[in-house]
């Protein structure tokens, strides 16, 4: 009986680890020019070695994007912005808690 | 499907069994329609009494029971019931890529800065935001009651903001060895791209 609750108890708390461990965070920023001016309608994408390609986020109309539920992983991510469908920017990012990341495409 | 969807789709099962079981159990003989009781077997009162249902024969509660469980259970499911809608619209004159996202939004007003309160989602404002690299992104919203007709946000023109931003190689890390980059398709393995 003693053997079980210890099972259940062991099983619960695997679970609640579980639970805090896959809570995301949220990585944002803005998006500027070499002028410092906000650049809108850039796709903003993370991937990741283990997770693969996160959802895109677009910039608006003050350059700002928001990535949500993005895990923290102690291997970095990468942190792409893409010009329509053309590469543009590219950035090592290590993501261990809500992180503030400004995308400048200076030349 | 979740909890919910779950639960009405129980009580709609619950409630053909007992109709269907009803008619079995009338077939072979267990229950009979003749014997009526004095007082009245079953009385479902609804809506406040406007409804009034009574019957003296017990063999029909089965059938009445059953009834009530399916369509309580498809009223109440009604609202969670995903609704088609006909999103029409395009850019014009815009010389990049265009995007168009479509994003629903249930606003929670809420006072003093907490929110306790359980929500159950429900499309009351649809977002269509038309956007292009280099342009100011165009926002149309549209409310619950106009979506059944189907949305026509028309031709849409978008502002210039910046010159194209070149290609740079010195903005562009190279990847670690052996590290694959996922095509942009294969995005949406984790995370979520915020509202612009």
């Amino acid at each position: 009986m003693k053997q079980r609750l210890n099972i259940m108890l062991v099983a619960v708390l695997m679970l609640l680890a579980q639970g805090v461990w896959a809570q995301g965070v949220s990585v944002f920023g803005t998006v500027t020019n070499a002028y410092d001016q906000p650049v809108p309608g850039i796709v903003v994408s993370m991937f990741h070695p283990v997770y693969g390609r996160s959802a895109p986020a677009y910039s608006d109309g003050w350059g700002r994007y928001i990535l949500y539920d993005v895990p923290p992983h102690r291997d970095p991510y990468y942190l792409e912005a893409y010009w329509g469908n053309q590469l543009i920017y590219r950035d090592v990012v290590q993501v261990f808690g809500p992180l503030e990341w400004h995308i400048m495409l200076i030349d | 499907m979740g909890t919910y969807d779950y639960a009405i789709l129980g009580a709609i099962l619950c409630g053909i069994i007992m109709v269907f079981g009803g008619i079995v159990l009338l077939y072979k003989g267990a229950i009979r329609l003749q014997v009526a009781s004095k007082d009245p077997a079953l009385t479902v009162e609804m809506f406040q009494n406007e409804l009034k249902f009574s019957t003296r024969n017990p063999a029909l509660g089965l059938f009445v029971i059953g009834l009530c469980f399916v369509t309580l259970s498809i009223y109440f499911g009604q609202d969670m019931a995903a609704t088609a809608i006909e999103v029409r619209g395009s850019a014009v004159n815009v010389d990049e890529k265009v995007t168009i996202l479509l994003q629903s939004q249930w606003p929670v007003n809420t006072h003093e800065g907490r929110v306790h309160q359980v929500v159950r989602p429900q499309l009351d404002v649809l977002w269509v935001v038309v956007s292009a690299p280099g342009y100011k992104p165009h926002y149309k919203s549209f409310a619950r009651s106009e979506l059944k007709r189907g949305v026509d946000f028309g031709s849409v023109t978008l502002a210039k903001a910046t010159e194209k931003v070149k290609p740079n190689p010195a903005r562009i890390v190279e990847l670690k060895e052996g590290v694959r980059v996922p095509p942009m398709s294969e995005g949406g393995s984790f995370g979520a791209g915020g509202p612009l």
